[in-house]
This record gives structure tokens, sequence and C-alpha cells, in this order.
């Protein structure tokens, strides 16, 4: 007959007991008690390590959220994935300051954001509020005042700001290539 | 058997050795995260209000100022940060260093609130982390020289630092080319040649794309997943690990000339945790022309 699943349990349990019971009678006769201690107390780092790095693990395998610490077990789990973020079409952040009379021209917003090439275009892009479209858009709302501000003192005839998300093709021959014929997505505007 | 397994794992997690192999780390990655610190010290401005800010508390909290900074302020904290960061480096109080270098970057985390997330920055934390471990400036550093009087006299330190970054180097690894494996947009070239064509592409990369087939670009994405799945096993194959490290060497290098990615340079000092800190050990004894010493076991090792 077979043990049933709690016996199964339990026996696991067990032997995890009696190896760490073994591994510290081991260190019985080790002379140092601050070493003894320590050594109990790396394992106990190890063991919650290797607990996290399971739950990345987890995530990574089945791309759902970890059962237990997940804020943890995502930081375990970043630190194995991937790039995932592949578009076949560029984006960018575009930014358009107007007068009042209607004519206008485009910020050069890379002289706002740190970083370069795709670094850059990741922070414009706000890539970590992708999921939460409403915040993103708060949050580009605050910049793009920021931003104004900062024009301002360029230009103080300066009367709103108004940010898109340019997409276009790509083009082995060059990044800006083919961006005349970009869709524009507006996001918001600042006056 | 409970006792020999128990042996094994004590030997491999918790045996007294050499700290030379830690201490070289210590300096390499400390000396690359510099690299990377200075670039964003570059930048100083941006992070302030003479950029754009993303404050993440209240203006009415008496912190507002540390998260809407002017720009002097940020520039202190880049000062005093990259003084943690040479702490660190030559080896006086380094747990120490590693810990306040930990709040350096939380701060610069929440800083920077439209940052990217991204995995190299959950490496250096972990790293750091791992750096809290007492032990890595137990050779070749200040901490030594004031007390012993000699830059070459060390004290032994637990292996389990080293065990963990190992650990880690090989998950991450495996993690990212297993999920290559599955992921969709990983089963042709076509994420690579989108890659260098877009704008992480460099000059270089561009060139690639202008002049390589496609087919070319599915060949490499196809060895590069089984390189990336086979190299956290061949890391700890003592025999062929030298292979797996100038593989790893020239798939970061590549990375970092065609794509500008170049913060997982990071890793590539990290492999000196494959091998056994007694060689290491053997090998400065040597540089040094027999000059290494231990307070602890100076009978046996001069």
């Amino acid at each position: 007959m077979g043990r049933s699943c709690e016996e199964m349990h339990l026996g696991t349990v067990y032997r995890l007991f009696r190896f760490f019971a073994t591994l510290y009678v081991v260190h019985a006769g080790c002379p140092s008690p601050p070493s003894f201690i320590r050594k109990a107390l790396f394992d106990a780092v190890l063991l919650g390590y290797l607990f996290v790095t399971l739950e990345g693990a987890y995530i990574t395998c089945t791309h759902k959220p970890a059962p237990f610490l997940s804020f943890i077990a995502e930081f375990a789990y970043v630190m194995m994935a991937p790039y995932q973020g592949n578009a076949l079409g560029n984006q960018a952040l575009a930014v358009d300051a107007f007068y009042r009379n209607g004519t206008s021209y485009r910020v050069p917003v890379d002289r706002y954001f740190p970083g370069a090439l795709g670094e850059a275009n990741a922070r414009q892009l706000l890539l970590h509020f992708t999921e939460r479209p409403m915040d993103r858009r708060l949050e580009y709302t605050f910049l793009l005042s920021q931003m104004l501000q900062h024009e301002r003192v360029r230009d103080p005839l300066i009367d709103h700001l108004s940010a898109y998300i340019e997409t276009w093709e790509r083009s082995v021959d060059g990044y800006e290539t083919l961006r005349a014929d970009a869709t524009r997505e507006f996001i918001t505007s600042v006056r | 058997m409970m006792t020999a397994l128990a042996h094994h794992w004590d030997r491999f997690f918790h045996r007294e050795v050499p700290p030379h192999l830690i201490a070289v780390l210590r300096i390499a990655f400390g000396l690359f995260f510099l690299l990377y610190w200075v670039t964003q010290w570059s930048q100083a401005s941006l992070f302030s209000t003479s950029g754009l800010v993303s404050p993440w508390i209240l203006p009415t909290s008496p912190l507002f100022v540390f998260f809407y900074p002017e720009t002097w302020i940020i520039h202190v904290f880049f000062a005093s940060s990259t003084l943690f960061l040479l702490s660190f480096i030559l080896g006086w109080r380094s747990q120490l260093s590693s810990l306040l270098i930990l709040l350096c970057l939380s701060y610069f985390h929440l800083l920077t609130q439209y940052s990217f997330g991204t995995s190299f920055f959950r490496l250096f934390v972990f790293i750091f982390l791992v750096f809290l471990i007492p032990g890595s400036d137990s050779a070749l550093s200040l901490r030594m020289y004031v007390k012993h009087g000699s830059l070459w006299a060390w004290e032994p330190v637990t292996i389990f630092a080293q065990r963990l970054l190992a650990l880690q180097v090989s998950v991450t690894y495996f993690g990212v080319g297993w999920q290559k494996l599955f992921l969709p947009d990983w089963q042709s070239g076509a994420i690579l040649l989108s890659s260098y064509t877009g704008k992480w592409g460099t000059p270089l990369g561009r060139f690639f794309a202008r002049h390589l087939p496609l087919s070319a670009f599915d060949a490499v994405v196809q060895g590069v997943k089984l390189f990336e799945i086979t190299l956290p096993f061949g890391l700890w194959w003592k025999r062929g690990q030298m292979w797996f490290f100038i593989g790893g060497f020239i798939f970061h290098t590549l990375v970092t000339v065609t794509m500008s990615i170049w913060w997982f340079q990071c890793l590539i000092p990290l492999y000196i945790v494959f091998l056994s800190p007694e060689a290491v050990y053997d090998y400065i004894h040597r540089l040094s022309r027999g000059r290494t010493f231990s307070p602890r076991t100076v009978d046996t090792v001069q």
C-alpha cells in the first residue's frame, strides 16, 4: 500500500531535519562557538536564498507570480530573465513645443534623460509603467511640466508642450531612416 | 550517509580558505562598478531639478529636498558614494562600505523613478549584498596593511560568499538560456536583427544587419541559446572551464560592441568564483615572490 501524501511530506521534513541535525553534530566539536553560530546563520541565509531562487525559477518556467514573498521572488526572477521587450518597430518619445501663433519646434528630449542609445530610449518610454497606462500618463504630465519650465528659460514665449509616442518601421539603413512615416499616439499636453 | 553529506555540505559552503580570490573580485568588480558610477555622475544634473525628477514622497515631507534635489545635492551624493566605493576597492572596512553603497543604490533607485528596471542593477545589488559577508578585505587591502604592516598579509575567510556568487551566476545564465528556449520572440534570428536595427544597435551592429542574411542571425540565436544553457555547467567543470570563460568573455564583448549593452560585463570578473581559492592563492603567492603571509599560519606559509 502506498504512503499517504501527509506521510511523504512528514518523511521529507524528517529527512531535512536529520540532515541539518547531522550537519550541526558534525560541528559539535567545533572549538569556537561563534564559528558554530556563524555557520548556522549562513545556512539560514543560504536556505532563504535557495528558496527565493527556486521561486524565481518558478516564475521563469510558468510566467506566473510566485506563491510566497512575491516581491523578493520577482527580484530573483529578473536576475535570470532575458530581454523580452522586443518590438519589431521603433518607438520613441516625441515632444513638441508650441507658440501662441501655432508654430512649433521639436524638443530634443535626449537632453532631459540620462543614458545613451537604448538606455535613454527605455527611460523616455517609461517602460516600467507599460502595464499601468493611467500612471504612465500622470508621470508624463509631471515630467512634461518640468520640461516646460526648462524650455521657458530658453524661450519664454512657449505656450505649451505636447508629448507623443511615435512608432515606425525599423530599417537596416539607420534608426531614423523611416521616422518620417511614423504613426503618433498622443499622450498628454502641458500648458 | 547523512554524516558524509553533511561533511560535503560543510566543505563546500563553509570551509576556511585563503581570501585572495574574493579580494581580487572585490577589486575587479569595484573598478567595474566605479566605471558605471562615474558614467552616472557625469549626468548628475539630469537626476536633479535641472533635469526631470519624479519625487515619490509628498512636498510636505522634510525628506522632500532629497527626492527633488538641487544639482549640488546630487554632486555631494555621488562624491560621497564614490568615496565609499574607493574605500571598498582599497579594502578599508569593505563590509561597511558595501552597506553604505547599498544605501546609495537604494536612494539612486528611488531618485530615478522613470528609470528602467533591469537585471544588471539587481545583480549589482546582489553582489554588494554578498560583500556584506565579512572577509573580502582580508587580503590585498588597506585593512591588512594597517593591521599587519603589509599588503601581502592575509587572514583566512569562509568560502560562503564565493559559493553564493557562483550559484547566482549559474542561475542567471541558466534562467536566461532556459527562457530563450521557449519564448516566442527567441525562436528566430529576427530578434537579433531587430535589436541591431533599433535604438540599442551600434554602428557595428547595423553593419552586421546590413550585410548578414537572416539565416546567419538564426544560427547566432540558436548558438547563443545552446551556449547559455551549457555555460552554467561548463563554468563548474574544472577541466574545460577556461573555454567557457573565454566564450563568456567573447559573448559579453560582442553584446557590448553590437548593442551598447555593456553592464553585463560585470559577470566576467565574477567568473573567478568558479576557480579554487587555493589555486588563486598559489598564483598570487608566486606573483608576490613568496611575500604573502598569514599571521595565523605564518610557520606553514613562509
